[in-house]
């Protein structure tokens, strides 16, 4: 034990003195800067209804009450039709609907903005139809919306984004960096130092696990507390970042054991990291979850991440993924240790 | 404290074994010299020795410990100085030194008086990064001696450095020596090798073609002659005789009986000729 906290106290002294772990913060106030002043709370478009009503209308109070009964702030009746059309033409987030009486009936005209599709329009033009069809006797909705694998309660749109940065950066950042540290002691020769001395190479290992593991604890942490506040469930979230980022660095500890220089292995690592990069596709699109990104790990742990985010988290989800990377964590670090006991002096 | 027997090595790509069949022993107090040019198999013979590289084929027992059944404490008996420095760049000389000395499991000695000895003091806790190649190479060589190592590696310990520093390392050598440590040098320095060795193996190609004491090689391979300068007839005059030839020892003896000798000296065939006489190889 005595060695292992010796390796690890001097590779966090070198970590501090070298600039790999200033880029991983830097990047995590990077991530918290985008996620408070870029990204919007919610991803809803409240679109706004610019609205004219011909003089000649009846109930002209009547209408405009009707429309903007829920949600006010989202009316604005203009006095003339060209009035609609210039605010329209500098708002491009809204639609116009113009109303007159024509001949005795009432003439509706919705003034689109022309970027919408074919479909879009059909779709509005059913719902005004259906809209008229609520007006008979005996109408009832036959809609139910249900939810299959909805939001948990409690997510905004930015914390659904956060579990994507968490796990690129402060998860899997072992599975870059930890190679570089190698490379960097094969360079130096210092690996052949330590090699010549009591020090199993377990112990050379663990000193580096477990200073990505403090870096990657840092910046998740900086990050998770900056956006999420005291939304998160710190210990779920300390679990799962503690499980998933021991993963990260034993697959880099692993990948790198292959090669032996970092110029040979950014191939295998970019390989690496851009697949494990595809199972956020799937988290940000649903709709889209093939079976080979769904058994990616980073899959997972996207998922376990935003549980730790939920208003109530489901802990019992949390701790079996946890276990599952721990226990395959152990199984590359093995594989990976049993490699560099052949291969590291040479 | 060394024992090894039909060593044999070969590298991943290589085509042919880079050391066979090396066999020799090293005794408890003994400084052992491995000669030979670059590419000779020195570095690869000390490497498996220290545990840097696996045991292919062959048996070597080092400080008690047979290799095939490798045990981490060895690593507390020996001391390896590297023939590249190999220092944390990022970490004071100090810092070096005191992670280096946590790693054993025995008594160790102060880093602070190991830097002093190497003449370090003064930069204790500057970065290795700022260091000369000189200093650094000193800072390896300081390491190497943290654990008081009974049997100690080292892999050119004066190459690349200044003379006086040079001088410096080699006194530190001869002081170990002298205590009682056992001492495995590998170099191409034909001096340096003569000053500090018991024994000396010449190694070319990866074979070991001779051990012997720098004595007997110089006695069995070496010419002897000598030099003389003498005045006969209010003239200077010069010869190099030959001991082993009858007629210059004839020669010698006249001179000496019949003129005024000036200067006489004996001049031994240096081990580097004998090298290239032995093994049909120059030490480059």
């Amino acid at each position: 034990m005595k060695k292992l906290l010796t390796t690890f106290h001097k590779d966090m002294t070198m970590s501090l003195r070298s600039f790999y772990l200033y880029i991983e913060i830097i990047m995590a106030l990077l991530i918290v800067a985008v996620l408070l002043f870029v990204v919007p709370e919610s991803f809803t478009s409240e679109q706004t209804l610019y609205l004219y009503l011909d003089a000649e209308l009846p109930d002209r109070a009547v209408w405009s009450d009707l429309l903007g009964q829920e949600q006010e702030d989202q009316l604005l009746v203009f006095d003339s039709e060209e009035d609609v059309r210039s605010a329209l033409h500098d708002d491009h987030n809204a639609m116009g609907l113009l109303l007159r009486q024509d001949d005795g009936r009432i003439a509706v005209e919705v003034v689109l903005q022309g970027y919408e599709s074919e479909k879009q329009r059909q779709l509005m033009e059913t719902l005004f139809t259906a809209q008229q069809l609520q007006s008979l006797p005996g109408f009832t909705d036959p809609t139910v919306i249900t939810r299959l694998d909805g939001m948990p309660d409690g997510i905004s749109d930015r914390l659904h984004l956060l579990p994507v940065f968490l796990v690129l950066n402060s998860a899997m950042v072992g599975l870059f960096i930890i190679a570089a540290y190698i490379y960097i002691d094969k360079d130096e020769g210092t690996i052949r130092a330590v090699a010549v001395t009591p020090a199993s190479i377990w112990t050379y290992l663990t000193g580096k696990v477990l200073m990505m593991l403090v870096t990657g604890l840092i910046t998740g942490s900086l990050t998770v507390l900056a956006v999420a506040g005291s939304t998160v469930h710190f210990g779920y979230f300390l679990v799962i970042m503690t499980a998933c980022n021991l993963f990260g660095s034993a697959l880099g500890l692993l990948v790198a054991s292959f090669f032996d220089s970092m110029t040979k292995s950014l191939g295998a690592l970019y390989v690496v990291i851009v697949i494990m990069s595809l199972a956020t596709v799937s988290y940000l699109m649903p709709s889209f979850s093939p079976w080979p990104i769904r058994i990616l790990p980073a899959y997972p742990m996207l998922y376990a991440f935003r549980e730790t985010l939920a208003a109530q988290p489901d802990g019992g989800m949390i701790v079996f993924w946890s276990m599952i990377f721990i226990l395959a964590a152990a199984v590359l670090y093995v594989l990976a240790g049993l490699r560099y006991r052949k291969t590291l002096t040479i | 404290m060394i024992n090894v027997s039909e060593l044999t090595y070969t590298y991943a790509h290589g085509s042919r074994p880079a050391i066979r069949d090396i066999s020799f022993e090293v005794e408890k107090g003994e400084v052992f010299a491995l000669l030979g040019p670059s590419g000779a198999g020195k570095s690869t013979t000390q490497g498996i020795l220290t545990g840097l590289l696996p045991l292919q084929g062959g048996r070597a027992e080092v400080a008690g410990y047979d290799l095939r059944h490798r045990s981490r404490q060895l690593f507390n008996q020996i001391g390896v100085s590297f023939e590249q420095s190999n220092v944390y760049s990022k970490l004071t000389a100090l810092e070096n030194l005191v992670f280096y000395r946590r790693l054993f499991d025995t008594a160790t000695l102060e880093p602070e008086d190991l830097l002093k000895m190497v003449g370090l003091d003064q930069v204790a806790n500057q970065k290795a990064a700022s260091f000369s190649k000189g200093m650094k190479h000193r800072l390896t060589f300081a390491r190497s001696l943290i654990n008081q190592p009974a049997l100690w590696f080292l892999d050119e310990p004066t190459t690349g450095l200044d003379p006086a520093i040079a001088a410096q390392i080699r006194e530190i050598i001869l002081e170990r020596k002298q205590s009682g440590t056992t001492i495995l040098l590998t170099t191409h320095n034909m001096v340096l090798a003569e000053q500090l060795s018991d024994r000396i193996g010449f190694i070319v190609e990866g074979e070991l073609k001779l051990v012997d004491t720098p004595r007997n090689l110089k006695l069995r391979y070496g010419e002897r002659l000598v030099q003389v300068e003498y005045r006969e007839n209010n003239q200077s005059h010069k010869e190099l005789l030959s001991l082993t030839d009858e007629q210059e020892r004839l020669r010698l003896q006249t001179i000496i009986g019949s003129a005024e000798i000036e200067i006489m000296h004996t001049r031994e065939a240096s081990l580097e000729e004998i090298f290239i006489k032995v093994t049909g190889r120059e030490l480059i």
